[in-house]
């Protein structure tokens, strides 16, 4: 289990991360969701032990992880901007990241020459940002990590290739019991992946839930009113996001279906439907009470 | 392989194999380029020898030759060497990419310092043992092998290796930025005797005697000047030719190789602090900031203050050799203020610096103030500074042309010059303030008068006094022109005008003169004794005159003229030097024996003298002289 607890960051004034506190289960799939600027690339630095917190923990399986060598070993990390030597190939990399990850599983290497397709011999610096990040995924997936740390991963990658990847890192999670930490924009790719979701903003994690928890706990709700009665609703009810378009209102309501469904039927709506909210309207809306909401542009 | 296993196989290490040899092979090009480049000197050696093949070179040429090396090119070599090899591994400190990637690996900071430091050492020796192993091949092929000289020649290059990368490897701890380590590493090597000078300079500008010399105080903290300085070879003294070659002062190199050793063990400490988001930053730590910010102002002041006075001075006041304060504090804090501005910028990496700075610029000014008002005023008594004879081992006064000495053996020459040297402190208003008006008075001239002291505390002190010497003055023995003139003129100063030292012997005499055209002739005289017991002679009967104080250096000098080369033992060996000594008319006992031995003619004097308008006056035009008293 990876924890972060607390944890305070400045740079130089700014504060980067001011009291965040992740936990990611261990053997699931965690996405780290939040605007540009949230925090979510350093609290990834932190995790993996190149950035020292001013304050606060950052554990893995119950210890710290910076200048842990023993637990920084069981962690493999794809930044969103992997680092290569200027003049390396795949090859010169695989072999200086044999030498650090004692679990480096070359039968899979092998194996990925396949999969990826790569020129091993040549310069990565020589391929396109699509190829060098197969490269980081086809080396970092060969260290065989416990703990998978991707920042941005599927970035420039093809649709195909972004389906392959996300197919062996789902079977490393599946088979091996790996467990993913990944940030990423976008979020109807999270979402099909993701158990747990932690929603960022301005160094702070908003909500950390389980993505079906999450789910069930905000509901998108659709009534028609009768003309001229529009209630108002009970102060009880979290309304998240109001809008109409005619007589067809749409309430962002926090809660489980079944409960706002049954508060908001006593004002006899005409209709009345509950939807479920994708991981991006969640987003939306989460983020709206943090003065995120999205603006209306008038042109 | 499963993940317990895993945990248990990275168990914590201080060093890592795949770095050291990543670091081998990523680098190869430096290591092997300089190895190559290095390889030069033994493969010209080699070349030499074998289209020489009846060439003598003997285990001592082989010594010599290595200890050469060792003294003057090693230290600049290894100085150069030392700071590419630590921008090659300490590279990805200063990008944030590469530092994320070693630092995500399993492998703590200590773990990335001890390989990397002894990546950046092996990198630094491979070159030194590939030439040292060429060059010892061939001395072992050709038989002049010689080991003492080898294993004196290791040490040397080792400890110059760790003194140097661990000063490099110190400063890599402390910059962010890759441009910045270079600048860096050059001021630790030189910024002491760099302020030194600066602050000499300074005090040039206001105070009489008082300027830069030598880098006596500052140079123990440069550690490239200390080893030109104190490291060097000697020659072991035997008769008939010149010995062993043998190193002095490895024990010195030795010692800065210690410093090196700590410099690593707090770039050690330094970088287990570090934090990896300094990538790119021009200082890594946060208290560094205001050591970057006010230093640069402070250099700033003094160099870029110091031109801008000049710039000044020679608009309006170019009148004036001593400075008047205001300007010069004006002119430094404006220096000073850009020299704060600019760090600030590449501290902040941005141009908007300006909001919030007053405190700062005041804080500068402040300081130009401090300093300028400290020199001026001589708060720290340089310029009044005279010692106390008791204090002095040793004296030397001189000037372009003459230099007199004094120990503690000739109590009263040394009592002297320290009076002397007296007079001329007491006379620093008039020095720095009516001189020019003293030059339209009357008949005087310039000297330049130097004195240096070796106190008994080992420390030695320098003085230059730029002195207009009136003929006036000179008639007064309590003035420094009459101090002067009296030890110019004393019969002890005509002896030892010709006299070597008790411990010297007498290697050669040449006599030079100059023909119509102006040329000049030298020849050796085979007889140099007997020469020499002639001008004995003549100083001791009174035949050789003083100098003349009130002679310009362009003026008067003989055409006739002699030099005694001669060496002297020190305790290091042999110090060849020389006497130039020019011939008067009055020095007969030396001109009868030259002419004996057919080395100059009777004509040839006669017409000498009459073209030096010296026939009639003796060597020193009557006019010019002034006896001290008169």
């Amino acid at each position: 289990m990876i924890e972060v607890k607390s944890v305070v960051k400045t740079f130089d004034g700014f504060t980067a991360l001011d009291g965040a506190d992740i936990t990611v289960p261990d053997g699931g799939v965690y996405g780290l969701v939040g605007p540009n600027g949230a925090g979510k690339s350093t609290v990834i630095r932190h995790i993996t032990g190149i950035y020292r917190p001013d304050s606060g923990q950052v554990l893995v399986e119950g210890e710290p992880v910076y200048e842990n060598p023993g637990k920084k070993a069981l962690i493999a990390a794809i930044p969103d901007d992997w680092y290569h030597f200027p003049s390396a190939t795949i090859a010169d990399m695989m072999r200086f990241y044999r030498g650090f990850y004692p679990a480096f599983d070359m039968a899979r290497y092998e194996k990925f020459k396949e999969v990826f397709a790569l020129p091993e011999k040549s310069p990565i610096r020589r391929m396109s940002k699509g190829m060098q990040k197969q490269a980081a995924f086809w080396l970092t997936m060969c260290c065989r990590p416990k703990y998978l740390i991707l920042d941005e991963p599927v970035d420039g990658l093809d649709p195909v290739m972004r389906r392959q990847v996300w197919s062996l890192m789902m079977s490393d999670v599946s088979e091996h019991g790996t467990t993913v930490l990944v940030s990423s924009h976008n979020l109807r790719e999270l979402e099909d992946v993701c158990d747990h979701v932690g929603i960022m903003n301005k160094g702070r994690v908003l909500l950390e839930r389980s993505l079906s928890d999450l789910q069930e706990n905000i509901v998108k709700l659709q009534a028609v009113w009768r003309t001229g009665e529009v209630p108002v609703l009970p102060g009880q009810l979290q309304v998240l996001h109001t809008s109409h378009v005619g007589r067809v209102y749409t309430y962002i309501v926090r809660g489980r279906a079944e409960d706002v469904t049954g508060q908001l039927e006593q004002f006899k709506p005409l209709m009345l439907e509950a939807l479920p909210l994708s991981l991006e309207e969640i987003f939306i809306y989460e983020l709206g009470g943090e003065q995120y909401a999205v603006k209306e542009i008038i042109l | 392989m499963s993940w317990e296993v895993s945990s248990m196989l990275s168990k914590r290490s201080f060093f890592n194999r795949t770095l050291f040899r990543k670091n081998l092979t990523r680098f190869w090009p430096l290591w092997g380029g300089a190895a190559l480049a290095g390889s030069m000197v033994p493969l010209y050696l080699l070349l030499a020898l074998l289209g020489m093949p009846d060439a003598n070179v003997s285990a001592r040429d082989f010594a010599y030759a290595l200890y050469t090396t060792d003294v003057y090119a090693v230290p600049a070599v290894t100085a150069g060497y030392a700071i590419l090899c630590a921008m090659a591994v300490w590279g990805y400190l200063y990008n944030s990419r590469s530092v994320g990637l070693m630092h995500t690996l399993p492998v703590d900071r200590t773990g990335l310092f001890v390989t990397n430091t002894l990546s950046g050492l092996a990198m630094m020796l491979i070159p030194y043992a590939v030439v040292g192993a060429f060059s010892c091949l061939i001395a072992l092929f050709w038989g002049f092998f010689d080991l003492a000289a080898v294993m004196n020649s290791v040490l040397a290059v080792a400890f110059m290796t760790l003194l140097f990368f661990g000063l490099a490897t110190f400063c890599a701890m402390l910059t962010g930025h890759v441009f910045m380590l270079p600048v860096l590493y050059l001021l630790m090597n030189f910024l002491a005797p760099l302020l030194e000078v600066l602050v000499a300079s300074l005090s040039e500008m206001f105070l009489v005697g008082v300027g830069f010399n030598n880098f006596t105080l500052t140079e123990p903290l440069s550690p490239i000047l200390a080893i030109y300085h104190r490291f060097s070879y000697g020659v072991e003294p035997v008769e008939n030719g010149e010995g062993a070659p043998y190193l002095i002062g490895l024990w010195v190199v030795a010692l800065y190789a210690l410093a090196g050793l700590v410099l690593l063990a707090l770039a050690w400490l330094l970088c287990r602090r570090r934090h990896s988001e300094r990538a790119g930053d021009v200082v890594a730590f946060r208290w560094l900031r205001p050591v970057f910010r006010y230093g640069t102002a402070l250099l700033s002041g003094l160099t870029l203050g110091r031109l801008l006075y000049e710039l000044l001075r020679m608009a309006l006041f170019h009148y004036r050799d001593y400075a008047l304060v205001i300007p010069v504090w004006v002119c430094m804090a404006l220096a000073g203020v850009l020299g704060y501005y600019v760090a600030s910028m590449l501290l902040e990496k941005s141009l908007r610096v300006f909001r919030g700075s007053l405190p700062g610029v005041a804080a500068v000014c402040v300081g130009a103030a401090l300093v300028c008002g400290t020199v001026s005023m001589d708060v720290f008594g340089a310029e009044r500074w005279v010692p106390d004879p008791s204090e002095v081992e040793m004296v030397y006064l001189g000037d372009y042309e003459v230099q007199f000495s004094a120990d503690q053996t000739e109590p009263e020459k040394l009592q002297q010059i320290i009076d002397i040297h007296r007079a001329i402190v007491e006379d620093r208003n008039y020095i720095r303030d009516g001189r020019h008006d003293t030059y339209q008075s009357g008949k005087c001239v310039s000297r330049w008068i130097n004195l240096n002291y070796t106190l008994r505390n080992g420390r030695t002190v320098s003085r230059g006094y730029d002195l207009w010497v009136t003929a006036d003055r000179a008639a007064d023995p309590s003035t420094y022109d009459g101090m002067l003139l009296t030890l110019y003129t004393q019969d002890s100063t005509a002896q030892d005008r010709v006299k070597i030292p008790d411990n010297g012997e007498l290697r050669s005499v040449y006599i030079y003169n100059y023909n119509d055209n102006g040329e000049v002739t030298n020849r050796p005289v085979v007889e140099n004794l007997a020469v020499y017991d002639a001008l004995l002679q003549d100083a001791a009967e009174g035949n050789v005159p003083g100098y003349d104080l009130l002679r310009e250096s362009s003026e008067g000098y003989s055409q006739l003229g002699m030099e005694l080369e001669y060496r002297c033992w020190k305790k290091d060996g042999y110090i060849h030097t020389y006497k130039r000594i020019e011939v008067y008319p009055t020095m007969t006992h030396t001109l009868e024996k030259l002419m004996e031995l057919g080395y100059v003619t009777e004509a040839e004097i006669s017409q000498w003298n009459q073209e030096m308008g010296l026939e009639d006056s003796g060597p020193i035009p009557a006019d010019m002289v002034v006896q001290p008293g008169k």
